[in-house]
């Protein structure tokens, strides 16, 4: 099996929003760093999470499923999922597969946060 | 001088004048016949009568009474009396009896005098009554020239004698003829030629009113993938204004529209046009039919006269699911065609430009795959045959659901209208009919050509291990570059790549790293074929009718596997996707179109 090249990072901007970084490939062998990074937020009290994309390069169908099963775990615990920096390939992935309705898109990480203050 | 004025009758003093001539041409010839004698009879005197007498004086005087008689050739004789002064007397002294020579002359002078006197009037009256009848004939000639010239064609004159005057009213007879028949000529030309005009000019309106209309209508049928769209437009005769138009939408989404304009003419083709600029600006603005028939109707009726309108259908075909969203504007229904079974598209709703304000119901259905729609203008239904009886919306019906092979259904119709019609029957309406038909799934099945990979414009293979998928996309990208596809289209049908290969190595291969997975491209004029081979040992992809839009909302709630992405996502990215079984693989094909199909103009 290939490396598969990602890099996810957490970061807690607020007691209530945490944001997530990932660099580089969204498919099945991102699995681990996404679970895990999650598993941090999870630790917390932060009941928005925002991934960042705008480092991502490259996802598939595995990785649209990973986000899926990542939803799954926000929604138990209640937590919002908003996502800024895609491109607009990937935009209109999300859209295809109808994922943009429950991870609201935005452009910017600031209207990403404004958003979900108001949640 | 005094231009010979057409109208005024100077023709009397004319007649006078010429008749006065020759009355006085008469006079003056008598008159100079009389002076003709006198001379002769003076010179006569002097020659021979006044030597005699002398001669006779000097012999004998007794011999003295000596009447000299002339006669004078012509009448009227005149006698010269005696000379006054002379006396029978015998005597034989100078005679004094013997006539002198003024005596003489004034005698000759007197006696002339006398009979200018008397044949003066003679000699005029003789004139006048001589040429009474001919001067009547000449003022017959003018009476009758002046008339026909002031246009009374039929004047002629009675034929007379046949001297040079009957001649010229022979003549005059003849050239009124001539002349009456040339200015029935040149009236039957005049009115030939307006007639003429008449007719081109009628001509050329229909044909304004024809080019206006085949202007609008779609020059292409819209290439659709999985769909196949036929048309047929028969104009009659006179233009009837019938309307048909393609709109496609950016999201792949296909706008049908048909129509019928009132009225004939330049003036329904100009309708025509209006309603199907506004069917266009309105449905690229608005989303439902219903708003787009609404809107429209509003524009056309400030816009069209009382009496002319529009009936209208105006469906939304999305052929990714087969979904029919449309509305009616009093158009003929369409008919939806499944399994031998045919239903009306039931909407209704008032033709466009009738009435303000109107709202049109809308309704949604779907076609599934190797069904068909038919959309139809009432130039079929409304065609009489012989008997006066319509070819009529049951027959329409019943005709669908006998016939069954889509390709043929539009000659079928054809051939079945020409045998109700008869041979020689003048088309009343303009003819249009458009089908629809989703393509059934077994033709995706069947492979539509022969690859030989050594004609392939790229080539490639991947070991079946995970993450390779990304390298495949990224060659074939490249390799596709310099074909200029849209960007957009080229990271789809690279997303679709990747997925297509990973499909293939997890489920064709079972991501054995000794099998590999090939991409064979090529590319012609109009698409770009990718096919992705497994080593034919694996899973069996699924049915293509099978692939569904994967539910998010059950995947959230857990009803289904998180995954099960791949094969949807591929078939939303390409326009066509073909699942082939060769000998030794299984084959995932996917096409993409070089051009974006028109603006069907």
């Amino acid at each position: 099996m290939s490396e598969t090249k990602v890099t996810v990072d957490v970061r807690q901007v607020s007691s209530t929003a945490s944001i997530i970084d990932i660099q580089g490939e969204v498919s099945a062998g991102a699995e681990t760093s996404l679970m895990n990074a999650y598993a941090q937020i999870g630790t917390t009290a932060s009941h928005v999470i925002i991934l960042n994309f705008t480092q991502m390069e490259y996802m598939n169908s595995s990785g649209i499923g990973l986000l899926v099963t990542l939803l799954i775990r926000a929604n138990r615990q209640k937590q919002h999922l908003l996502a800024y920096g895609l491109s607009e390939h990937y935009q209109h992935i999300f859209k295809l597969t109808r994922l943009s309705d429950v991870i609201r898109l935005y452009d910017t990480e600031a209207d990403a946060l404004q958003a979900g203050q108001a949640l | 001088m005094k231009q010979q004025g057409k109208q005024k009758p100077r023709k009397k003093w004319r007649g006078i004048g010429l008749q006065a001539r020759m009355t006085l041409s008469y006079l003056v010839s008598s008159v100079l016949g009389l002076l003709l004698l006198e001379s002769l009879f003076f010179t006569t005197i002097f020659v021979f009568v006044v030597p005699y007498i002398q001669s006779h004086a000097s012999s004998s005087i007794s011999r003295a009474t000596a009447t000299a008689t002339v006669q004078v050739s012509s009448t009227p004789t005149h006698v010269v009396e005696g000379t006054p002064g002379s006396k029978q007397d015998g005597q034989g002294q100078i005679p004094s009896n013997l006539p002198t020579i003024p005596g003489i002359l004034g005698f000759v002078l007197l006696s002339g005098l006398f009979w200018l006197v008397v044949l003066s009037p003679a000699g005029a009256l003789f004139g006048f009554l001589f040429t009474r009848g001919l001067i009547r004939r000449i003022r017959g000639l003018i009476l009758a020239t002046a008339q026909f010239a002031s246009g009374d064609y039929t004047r002629r004159v009675m034929l007379t004698r046949r001297d040079e005057i009957g001649q010229l009213e022979q003549q005059f007879n003849d050239m009124a003829e001539q002349l009456v028949g040339s200015i029935q000529k040149q009236q039957e030309l005049v009115e030939y030629n307006a007639r003429m005009e008449e007719r081109a000019r009628i001509e050329q309106e229909m044909q304004t009113a024809r080019l206006i209309q085949l202007s609008l209508l779609p020059k292409a049928l819209p290439e659709v993938a999985g769909w196949q769209i036929t048309t047929h437009y028969q104009p009659a005769r006179e233009v009837g204004g019938d309307l048909y138009d393609f709109i496609p939408f950016y999201d792949g989404r296909l706008g049908i529209v048909i129509g019928d304009v009132t009225d004939k003419g330049v003036a329904a083709a100009i309708v025509m046009a209006s309603t199907r600029s506004m069917l266009r600006a309105a449905a690229q603005a608005l989303t439902s039919p219903g708003e787009v028939l609404a809107r429209v109707n509003e524009l056309l009726y400030t816009d069209t006269p009382a009496r002319m309108f529009v009936t209208c259908f105006y469906a939304i075909l999305d052929p990714r699911s087969g979904n029919l969203w449309y509305a009616n504007a009093g158009h003929d229904l369409p008919y939806q065609r499944a399994d031998g079974k045919v239903e009306e598209l039931l909407a209704t709703g008032m033709p466009l430009g009738l009435l303000p304000g109107m709202q049109y119901e809308e309704r949604e259905m779907s076609i599934t795959q190797g069904e068909c729609l038919l959309f139809y203008s009432d130039g079929l239904v409304e065609a009489h045959n012989g008997q006066q009886e319509m070819f009529g919306f049951p027959r329409l019906k019943l005709l669908l659901t006998r016939q069954n092979d889509q390709d043929t259904l539009i000659p079928f119709l054809l051939d079945e209208l020409k045998n109700f019609t008869g041979s020689d029957w003048e088309q009343e309406d303009d003819i249009t009919l458009i089908t629809v038909q989703r393509m059934p799934a077994t033709d995706m099945k069947k492979p539509s050509k022969q690859y030989r990979p050594e004609e392939a414009f790229f080539t490639w293979s991947v070991a079946s291990q995970q993450g390779n998928e990304k390298e495949a996309m990224e060659r074939v990208g490249d390799a596709l570059t310099p074909l200029g596809l849209p960007a957009e289209r080229l990271a789809n049908l690279k997303t679709a790549v990747a997925e297509g290969v990973m499909n293939a190595m997890e489920h064709g291969n079972q991501y054995d790293p000794e099998k590999a997975v090939m991409l064979q491209v090529y590319v012609s004029e109009r698409t770009i074929i990718v096919r992705i081979l497994d080593q034919g040992e694996g899973e069996a992809l699924p049915d293509l009718d099978t692939i569904d839009t994967p539910d998010l909302t059950a995947k959230l709630a857990g009803l289904q596997t998180p995954r099960g992405w791949g094969l949807f996502l591929i078939k939303s990215l390409v326009d066509e996707l073909h699942i082939t079984r060769e000998e030794k693989h299984q084959v995932i094909e996917l096409v993409m179109a070089r051009q974006i199909k028109p603006e069907c103009e």
